[in-house]
């Protein structure tokens, strides 16, 4: 028996509702968006328009919310005031999975594979997010219907391997493949449900640039066959203008600009957001014209991967003894894995660390810590069960000398006074800037000589940033080194003696601090 | 009897099965809260520390030997299975851990029967603890005062460890923020030892008093003392010290009571109300009383 494909008894695998539906209303608006996380405001009043076929970039520094933008829009979290509309249809309440089948499909930062499975089962998955499967027991019983169904499904996902030039990969297990190709399958699924808008989170990352650039004319070639509209966030500035029309930039969850990708290099508070704006009182400022100083850490060579996705390169770089040296680079650079490395949380996978002439490459990070390298995470990382106090005296775990810690105490309550009065309060309920500096003073219990600072001004006031600097150049006098990762660049090569620019896993760029704040290719690294 | 002195009666006989619990739930709990595992074999620790302490007391030592024993019996056990089985895997997803406590609780269970009997044994008696001891009108015996007293004790020493040393305050972090505990220079693996030392000397105690209070001990007599941890443990918060003490409290409370207050033909399921317990706990809120929910970061 010969079976017409387009019965209308087959299960639908058809475009979604949206298309052809009403062509006036813009596929997504964002109205007035605010949620907060206990206290945080991710995002505050966010609206955006996004047209039927439009390619648009999401971009903002770190924490700008822009990964909760996605998380919002594809219902994983339920914003705590405003509506989403999807082509004019709000979707507020809906499951991820019915918001699905209206149409929006998304890829994630973090690769999302199923690695016991092969490419072609992975791709396959993405129909369950856009059509209608026959019922169980058609299933069973192979009914054609099902057995229609299942061929249009792979026939469909081939198409998408297709597409996205990896079908050769079909039936390869898909956790063995490259990275590169991994993100392209990740792609593919969510082209397989023929979405009519598509979130794209970090397409680029972790990819080589000449990986990058044959994405992005994927990418096009796609858009322009199957005219989906695109909402992009990506850190690769290059990958960001070259590929989208408009571009919203974001920071504390709020808009901030929105435009052409050349009107968005040209505005001041996009530079301001991502570099900061680096004015400090004198006393704070670098020492000019330091001399030649002993190397506290020689870093040769460190090539590090987090399984198959490269992190750093090759990277050498010396840290002056007594000084301040930042390093400096876009989100994703590599700057948090460098001193991951050097603070032995995370393993080098090839190179040599010498600390004062040592090789510490092998040793653990608490024999680091006995050492004097000590970490001040992004993120501040304190306990936040536990008093101010109690936080402090962990810092001081390797300190068995009674009167050095409460020397150690006393240093840190007359560095920062606001949080002396604080001291039985539980770390957790206390505010940002509180918990930068507990986390500081976390890290100064241990009694290092070098100390490694991720991103001590995130997140913060424009007030509290300018304190913190003025308290990094305080430490630098206790005769304590410092490697500074900073997403301020302005501010970090204000307050440093040596600078780092760090660009997808290589340096760059180095030089004194005060010769790089006049290089215009520093904004580059960040702008593109 | 009157029934404002029975109701007494029944509340007594709950704390000292609730001060039980506590003692097995404190060890679950703080492991739960470090490495996020179900340790299955706790109560099977339980037994060895008390199978280990048996000989001890038919040599006519005193009690407080044969409770010291106990003790130091299980920490020996929890080291070992610490040591070779549970160590090597503390990379590996939480769920290895779980399977592999299944393993061990197993383990445990036949190589006791092997190496001994199916017979059940007691401590020898000692007629001290086995003497009433009158309240008013509530009548213990002083095993049970013993119970009350020796868990008391150990709470409170494990509260100080927690609170006011070097070490105690390392666990609380590393439960807090593994990672973060490293930078600080914290040991993970060491600190992960004292941690199943600390529940596995809990739990011995917990089981001489067990075996003196009912005196009959069999390869098995670990799994329900370690089940009623568990949920004592899930009661409180699964992963607070202060939740597993209270937690353990309220089951002992509750069995006692619904056994007391039930008819005769209902009275005789007691181990099934503890698990509708969890049940309804899991339910309503699964974080227990002093637990926080967790949340997954997408």
């Amino acid at each position: 028996m010969s079976v017409e494909l387009n019965t209308p008894a087959t299960p639908v695998l058809t475009g979604h509702p949206l298309r052809g539906s009403s062509l006036d209303a813009p596929v997504l608006e964002l109205d007035q968006v605010s949620i907060n996380f206990g206290g945080v405001r991710a995002l505050d009043k966010l609206s955006l328009r996004l047209n039927a076929g439009e390619i648009r970039g999401l971009i903002g520094p770190n924490g700008s919310g822009k990964s909760t933008a996605f998380n919002v829009i594809t219902g994983l979290y339920r914003p705590s005031s405003g509506d989403i509309r999807v082509a004019g249809r709000s979707i507020l309440g809906l499951r991820a999975d019915q918001v699905a089948s209206r149409g929006v499909a998304r890829t994630f930062q973090t690769l999302r594979l199923f690695q016991a499975m092969t490419v072609i089962e992975n791709v396959m998955l993405g129909t369950h997010l856009g059509a209608r499967p026959p019922s169980p027991a058609s299933i069973l019983l192979g009914l054609p219907d099902s057995r229609r169904f299942e061929a249009e499904v792979r026939r469909r996902s081939m198409d998408a391997l297709d597409a996205l030039q990896i079908a050769d990969y079909a039936h390869d297990m898909a956790g063995n493949l490259p990275y590169g190709v991994q993100k392209r399958i990740d792609l593919a699924r969510s082209l397989v449900a023929n979405p009519s808008l598509l979130l794209l989170d970090e397409p680029a990352a972790g990819l080589t640039s000449t990986e990058s650039h044959h994405l992005m004319e994927l990418i096009r070639a796609l858009h322009a066959e199957r005219g989906f509209s695109l909402l992009l966030v990506e850190h690769d500035m290059q990958f960001v203008t070259d590929l989208c029309e408009r571009i919203t930039v974001i920071d504390f969850g709020k808009l901030l600009v929105e435009g052409s990708p050349a009107e968005v290099r040209d505005n001041h508070d996009v530079v301001v957001a991502y570099l900061g704006t680096g004015q400090l009182s004198a006393s704070a400022r670098a020492a000019e014209g330091a001399t030649a100083q002993p190397l506290v850490l020689e870093v040769k060579d460190i090539a590090v991967r987090y399984g198959v996705v490269p992190a750093l390169g090759n990277v050498s770089l010396n840290i002056a003894a007594g000084g301040i040296t930042t390093i400096i680079g876009a989100n994703g650079a590599g700057k948090t894995t460098l001193l991951s490395t050097v603070s032995g949380i995370v393993a080098a996978h090839q190179g040599q660390l010498l600390y004062r002439g040592n090789d510490i490459t092998r040793l653990s990070c608490e024999q680091r810590v006995a050492q004097g390298i000590v970490m001040c995470p992004e993120g501040r990382r304190l306990f936040p069960e536990m008093t101010v106090q109690e936080n402090l005296l962990l810092g001081a775990y390797k300190v068995t000398d009674k009167t050095a810690i409460s020397e150690g105490l006393d240093r840190v309550y007359a560095l920062f006074p606001r949080v002396a009065g604080r001291r039985k309060q539980l770390a957790g309920t206390l505010s940002g800037g509180e918990q930068q500096m507990v986390a500081i003073g976390r890290a100064l219990m241990a009694a290092p000589t070098l100390l490694l600072l991720d991103e001590p001004s995130l997140g913060l006031a424009p007030n509290l940033v300018e304190l913190i600097f003025e308290t990094i150049a305080e430490i630098r006098k206790l005769g304590c080194s410092i490697m500074l990762v900073e997403q301020n660049a302005a501010m970090a090569l204000e307050v440093a003696d040596f600078g780092y620019v760090l660009d997808t896993g290589k340096v760059t760029l180095s030089g004194p601090a005060s010769h790089l704040k006049e290089r215009h290719d520093v904004i580059e690294a960040y702008l593109g | 009897m009157s029934p404002f002195s029975e109701f007494l009666q029944h509340m007594a006989n709950g704390l000292v099965l609730g001060f039980l619990y506590a003692l097995v739930g404190i060890g679950l709990s703080m492991v739960y809260g470090i490495l996020r595992m179900i340790n299955f074999a706790h109560g099977e620790i339980l037994m060895v520390g008390v199978f280990l302490a048996l000989p001890v007391s038919a040599m006519g030592a005193p009690a407080w030997v044969v409770l010291l024993s106990g003790l130091a019996g299980a920490t020996l056990i929890g080291f070992l299975v610490q040591w070779a089985i549970y160590r090597p895997l503390l990379k590996s997803p939480e769920v290895t851990l779980l399977v592999a406590s299944l393993g061990v609780s197993l383990l445990l269970q036949n190589l006791v029967l092997m190496l001994t009997s199916p017979q059940p044994k007691r401590p020898d008696p000692a007629p001290f603890l086995d003497q009433p001891f009158r309240l008013g009108e509530i009548v213990l015996r002083n095993v049970d005062l013993a119970i009350v007293v020796v868990a008391l004790a150990a709470t409170l020493a494990t509260h100080l460890f927690l609170k006011h040393t070097r070490h105690g305050r390392a666990l609380r972090a590393l439960a807090q923020d593994m990672s973060a505990a490293r930078m600080m220079g914290v040991n993970v693996p060491f600190m992960v030892m004292i941690c199943f030392l600390i529940g596995s000397a809990l739990a011995g105690v917990a089981g001489v008093l067990i075996g003196y209070k009912y005196g009959h001990l069999t390869p098995l007599s670990g799994f329900v003392p370690g089940l009623k941890g568990f949920v004592a443990a899930v009661i409180g918060g699964i992963g607070s010290f202060p939740g597993a003490v209270v937690g353990g409290l309220i089951l002992g409370l509750l069995e006692t009571f619904l056994v007391g207050y039930l008819p005769d033909a209902l009275a005789q399921y007691r181990d099934a109300y503890v698990f509708l317990v969890l049940i309804l706990v899991l339910l309503v809120k699964p974080s227990g009383l002093f637990g926080k929910a967790e949340t997954v970061k997408v």
